[in-house]
């Protein structure tokens, strides 16, 4: 019986020129405006011009190296360690110029010096410059930076460093980098603190405090080292999968969007049957109300899968498109169509209860464009806050398109699963949703 | 023989009350009439005997058995023609005709044997493969008629069948009935068409206001009038006082006024035309034309409540 009503509601699909115009060719045709206006934007290669950067230095090594033999002479430490010691200790802090590493290690470092180039400018000069938009960013490297490190390093105090960074608001992406790779030096120096700190705490609990000073500087020497070594930066894309182009963004997009008006159809459908009496003659004949609307599930499901692979089809005949592996393809196109089957039946329900268009005219007009906008369907919504961006990832029609760009860039099913599972749960709550209300409410 | 009854039905909507706990049966075999203006209850009525809405009250029984409770075995042999037409406008006359007959459970050649009888009782065989919206209206009452009889029901609910079409379809869907009836159909005919239950129906209701006022054969409905007679007059301009003036005199029983005519309902063997006449010359109208008829059932309507049934 189920299919008796499928096959007669996907016969009414069909023959409705008006659903026919709007699931089909609206989006065929905003494929193509977008695909050729918007979608070459996103076709061009992101290219970074170099960041001029100036260093503040507040700091002389030279000083920093009086200052801590001053402190190392201090009787406190003289009762500590012994002269051999202290010497070594020395030895070692003159390896540990964070200053000199930070210039000519990191910012020298020979990825990086192809995206920034620095000069070291007095402080006034630095910030006019600043002002004017002729740099990047502005680091200044505080006074006695190096003193106070190694203290935090060497010893068991805690002295306040802070290296400043001024970000010209102009520049914000070049900006971001540089910061992100100051960042990582001063975390990196963080490490190696709270390494000593960790190692010194064990060495006092196991009754070795004083010895343990013997094997600090070996320890700082080793951590210290790491992120010298391992700050590298590259700017590569993700191995192995393949760049979206405009087109592509814009096949996946608007069929992403356009499937949501199935379901408003489906509920007008509804709405028609009971204005035309058809559902009553349906139900005199003993049809139960869930029979009726499994039909319209799995039709409105199949008419969106047909949908789907005309658009997909059509697009990758006319517009070269190409969509990934075609199984994939096959599979993520019939997960797609579960929730928007599902929707079409609460968009009924509520429909037939309520007995008028409205609800369903509401979710056309205000819904659809609205999670058109958050799903990513006219920009990527990459480029929007976190919270929007997770939400419209959460909507069937962000998750579909998520679903077709990673297919189409490459990735395999169980990459996909959780964009799976949002689809699947998504149907399977719509659907709990509906029969919840067809239990509580007579249709 | 009682094949269908309905024990003090009623229906209320909120504070509305649609029916007002009516009695009635169906005989087997019979074209039952169903009587009265719109909004009397009558499809309300025919709904809760459809088992599409509960009633408020009172019972149903199919030979007997309540059908409140179980409505399948009615469900298996009622059709139902509802006022509206029923059909997907989409979809051809067959591809209509085919989706209810599955859903009555028919398949195979038994369906396409019953789409065809029905097409040719219909007498829409040559038209069957066009789109019901390209019908005109009374090529879709007449499909809208076919739907209910592809399962072949034993009894057929019909109601207003007629509504909003041409004579030529209307007289084919009277015919249709009286052919039904006499291959052993029970019918239920609602209408609001005096002429249509009066042509077609052994027995008749009288339903207004939710309530049935009269109940009988045509002759003993008629009975009701009998001491009573019919005037028709044609005038040249409808006047307000002129009515009044005409409801005043003592003998008249009823008069309504409907496409220029007067009728006017009143005690057997009095000398009415006299009076109107005088009053004809007293509001400066002219009379084009008058009658005196013998009472018909919308006079009984008349008689009954004071209003006609198209009021």
């Amino acid at each position: 019986m189920v299919w008796t009503i499928v096959i007669k509601d996907l016969k009414r699909m069909i023959r409705d020129r008006k659903a026919l115009l709007i699931s089909l060719l609206m989006p065929f045709i905003l494929i193509s405006i977008l695909g050729f206006s918007v979608g070459k934007f996103l076709d061009q290669d992101i290219h970074l011009e170099a960041a001029h950067i100036a260093i503040v230095n507040h700091d002389s090594i030279d000083n920093d190296l009086a200052d801590i033999k001053n402190f190392l002479d201090n009787p406190l430490m003289t009762n500590a360690f012994n002269e051999q010691e202290k010497q070594e200790m020395l030895h070692s802090m003159k390896e540990l110029d964070f200053t000199n590493i930070f210039l000519h290690e990191v910012l020298e470092d020979e990825k990086i010096k192809e995206f920034i180039s620095y000069q070291v400018e007095d402080e006034e000069t630095a910030k006019k410059r600043l002002n004017n938009g002729e740099l990047t960013a502005l680091i200044v490297l505080p006074e006695r930076f190096s003193y106070n490190t190694w203290i935090n390093l060497y010893f068991p105090f805690r002295n306040p460093v802070k290296v400043e960074i001024w970000k010209n608001p102009d520049q914000e992406l070049k900006a971001g980098i540089v910061e992100s790779i100051v960042t990582g030096y001063t975390e990196r120096i963080s490490a190696g603190i709270i390494a000593k700190n960790a190692f010194l705490e064990a060495a006092i609990e196991a009754n070795a405090g004083t010895k343990s000073y013997d094997q600090l500087a070996f320890l700082i020497k080793h951590v210290m080292e790491q992120p010298v070594n391992e700050l590298h930066t590259e700017f590569v894309s993700i191995h192995g999968k393949n760049k979206i182009s405009g087109f592509q963004y814009y096949a996946a997009a608007m069929a992403a969007m356009f499937i949501l008006f199935n379901a408003t159809q489906a509920a007008t459908y509804s709405l028609d049957e009971k204005r035309f009496f058809t559902w009553e003659r349906m139900k005199t004949a003993g049809i139960p109300i869930a029979t009726i609307l499994s039909g319209r599930f799995i039709a409105t499901s199949l008419f969106t899968f047909i949908q789907l692979s005309f658009l997909i089809i059509s697009s990758t005949i006319i517009f070269h498109v190409e969509w990934g592996d075609w199984p994939h393809v096959l599979l993520i196109t019939a997960i797609i169509s579960f929730p928007i089957g599902s929707l079409a039946v609460l968009l009924s329900i509520i429909s037939l209860i309520s007995n008028n268009e409205r609800v369903s005219l509401l979710f056309q007009s205000l819904f659809i464009p609205l999670m058109s906008v958050i799903g990513g369907s006219f920009v990527p919504n990459a480029s929007m806050p976190d919270f929007i961006k997770n939400l419209g990832d959460l909507t069937v029609n962000g998750a579909a398109l998520q679903g077709y760009m990673k297919v189409m860039q490459g990735y395999s099913i169980s990459d996909l699963s959780s964009i799976y599972v949002t689809l699947l749960l998504f149907g399977m709550t719509l659907m709990i949703i509906s029969f919840g209300i067809l239990k509580r409410r007579e249709v | 023989m009682k094949i269908l009854e309905a024990i003090e039905l009623k229906k209320i909507y909120k504070k509305n009350v649609a029916v007002k706990g009516i009695s009635f049966h169906l005989n087997q075999g019979e074209i039952l009439g169903f009587l009265g203006p719109n909004g009397a209850g009558k499809t309300t009525t025919i709904s809760m005997i459809a088992s599409l809405i509960p009633p408020t009250k009172g019972d149903i029984l199919l030979n007997g058995k309540t059908i409140l409770t179980n409505p399948k075995p009615l469900r298996k042999i009622l059709g139902v023609v509802p006022q509206e037409i029923a059909l997907y406008p989409e979809l051809t006359a067959l591809e209509n005709l085919r989706f209810f007959g599955k859903i009555y459970g028919l398949k195979g050649n038994k369906l396409e044997k019953r789409v065809e009888k029905v097409l040719e009782i219909v007498g829409l065989e040559e038209r069957a493969k066009e789109k019901i919206e390209h019908y005109s209206g009374g090529m879709k009452r007449r499909i809208n008629i076919g739907a209910a009889l592809l399962h072949q029901p034993e009894i057929l609910i019909m109601d207003e069948p007629t509504v909003g079409i041409d004579p030529q379809s209307r007289n084919h869907i009277l015919d249709t009935v009286k052919k039904l009836a006499e291959n052993g159909m029970t019918i239920l005919y609602t209408s609001h068409y005096m002429e249509e239950v009066e042509y077609l129906c052994d027995r008749i209701y009288i339903m207004d206001a939710g309530a049935i006022i009269a109940e009988g054969t045509k002759n003993e409905l008629k009975a009701i009038v009998s001491k009573n007679d019919r005037i028709v007059m044609k005038i040249d301009r409808y006047d307000k006082e002129f009515d009044s003036a005409l409801k005043s005199i003592p003998e008249v029983e009823g008069v309504t006024f409907n496409n220029e005519m007067f009728t006017i309902i009143y005690k057997k063997g009095s000398n009415l035309l006299g009076n109107i006449f005088r009053l004809a010359e007293e509001y400066q109208i002219n009379i084009l034309s008058i009658d005196v008829k013998t009472p018909s059932l919308e006079d009984v309507f008349l008689q009954l409540t004071g209003r006609g049934l198209r009021d």
